[in-house]
């Protein structure tokens, strides 16, 4: 069993090449976390909508198949995140909301995101990355993510990209029992989650692709070739992503 | 039988490598994936002053099937009297440009030993360096000027990244290794480039050797293709 919990439904290239790669590749559920560039960092209330509508429609179409995620801005009022964020989780097979880059999550506007996860006891997924080039004005590094879990312990965060916050990005979430890491993105470079499993353990990662920024096959083979065991490997592959979106 | 010409020995800095100081595991874990060839560096190159000594740890290094890629640069005499069948240039970490003279005249001597030119385009993912260490990719203009002043000389790009395999469309003396190379669709990103001037890499041991083969072997490419890619291409540019 396989499911990856970092792909995206961009409008560019349609929703039927992600679900057919990752069936070819082995993989039985896939959760779209949405078109969240297709306006830039900095999507309107009207563009956030019809982002999660087009989930919506893909996740009805792929039943059983695609789960869904709430995209949105928190740069956005309070009264209008929650009201999206109850359209949206209403809606069956949606599990969380994710956030990119259009406001760091140290900010005070995470707050009423954070306030409506924790009663509605689902999870959030948060682009990070800690970047030497590139940075955009308000990605969220891993001190951010590791910040914003203190403050709210009883929701799980999944800190995307564990290839892009490395050895110290899981050195700031390491005492943050509510942060998981995926091992969606980045270059296939060795190393990096076999020290994960040692310095978090096994049970704090999950596997995502980040298709189709990235490709299914070399990012499975991550999974496939790191000197980890078939225990460890099963927990990653499937049975955290099952406990922690509780399906 | 697979030909990686993106293979390396010793340490790289910035990272707990895998068969650091082992090449003997280092082979064998390419063997057992099936890869009995190929082309190997040396970490070190990029950051030691000292390139007889990396060169010689090299040799010493590599067993038969693959061919080392000494490392050379344009102020280092030594290229003028080194025996090889392909060298490494890492004109970013040693700075200096491809199009600079004396680059060319070195290369232009090595090409015409038949010696085949590998550009480090870069090691790592740019966003991932240390801060210190903020080295940044070959500018693909440079390799174009480069490839376009050396028509006869045979030269492969390590490390492509993005549009960096197009170079290849243009010059049909650049051959692109694909490491670094993580499209969607790597079926329809490859329908588009030169068949022939494409080589097998893995990166390892920085990257898992295992996801350059998926990559190629699950994009349902043509048989054909595959092979030229995974050896018959090198083959014929080693020869």
């Amino acid at each position: 069993m396989i499911i990856d919990i970092h792909t995206h439904n961009f409008e560019r290239q349609g929703t039927a090449p992600i679900v057919e790669g990752a069936k070819r590749n082995g993989i039985d559920r896939i959760v779209l976390l949405g078109d969240v560039l297709r306006h830039g960092y900095y999507p309107t209330p009207e563009q956030i909508v019809k982002i999660n509508d087009d989930t919506i429609a893909d996740v009805e179409k792929y039943d059983g198949f695609c789960l869904g995620f709430c995209h949105l801005n928190p740069s956005h009022t309070g009264e209008f995140q929650v009201q999206e964020m109850r359209r949206v989780l209403s809606k069956k097979n949606f599990c969380g909301v994710k956030l990119e880059c259009s406001w760091n999550c140290r900010k005070p506007e995470m707050d009423p995101i954070m306030e409506e996860l924790e009663k509605q006891d689902r999870i959030l997924l948060h682009h990070c990355w800690y970047k030497t080039t590139g940075k955009c004005d308000e990605e969220s590094d891993p001190s951010d993510i590791a910040y914003l879990a203190r403050r709210w312990p009883n929701v799980t965060i999944v800190m995307a990209h564990l290839i892009g916050c490395g050895i110290r990005g899981v050195e700031m979430i390491a005492d943050c029992p509510n942060v998981l890491v995926d091992t969606s993105g980045g270059q296939p470079e060795a190393g990096f989650l076999e020290y994960a499993i040692r310095r978090i353990g096994a049970e704090r990662i999950v596997y995502g692709s980040d298709a189709p920024c990235r490709d299914y096959a070399p990012q499975l083979a991550k999974l496939e070739e790191a000197e980890i065991s078939d225990a460890d490997r099963e927990l990653i592959l499937w049975k955290n992503t099952e406990r922690i979106l509780k399906i | 039988m697979i030909f990686d010409v993106n293979t390396a020995v010793g340490v790289w800095p910035f990272r707990n490598l895998r068969f650091a100081g082992n090449p003997k595991a280092l082979y064998d874990h390419l063997a057992k994936r099936g890869i009995t060839g190929g082309v190997t560096r040396h970490y070190g190159a990029p950051f030691c002053h000292d390139l007889d000594f990396i060169n010689a740890e090299l040799a010493k290094a590599v067993i038969p099937g693959f061919i080392p890629a000494f490392a050379v640069r344009p102020d280092y005499k030594q290229w003028k009297t080194i025996q090889a069948k392909a060298v490494a240039l890492y004109p970013s970490f040693h700075n200096y440009k491809l199009t600079d003279p004396e680059t060319l005249e070195m290369a232009k001597d090595l090409a015409s030993r038949n010696i085949v030119l590998h550009i480090i385009m870069r090691e790592e993912d740019e966003r991932s360096h240390h801060l210190r260490a903020m080295v940044p990719s070959v500018p693909a203009a440079d390799v174009e000027a480069f490839a376009d002043a050396l028509p006869e000389a045979k030269i492969v790009l390590l490390n492509c990244m993005g549009g960096e395999l197009s170079i290849t469309c243009r010059h049909k003396n650049v051959y692109g290794e694909m490491a670094s190379f993580e499209p969607f669709d790597v079926k329809e990103a490859l329908a588009n480039l030169p068949g022939d001037q494409l080589l097998f890499g893995s990166h390892t041991p920085l990257y898992y050797t295992t996801a350059a083969l998926w990559k190629l072997e699950r994009a349902e490419l043509d048989a054909d293709l595959l092979a030229k890619i995974h050896s018959g291409n090198a083959a014929k540019l080693y020869c």
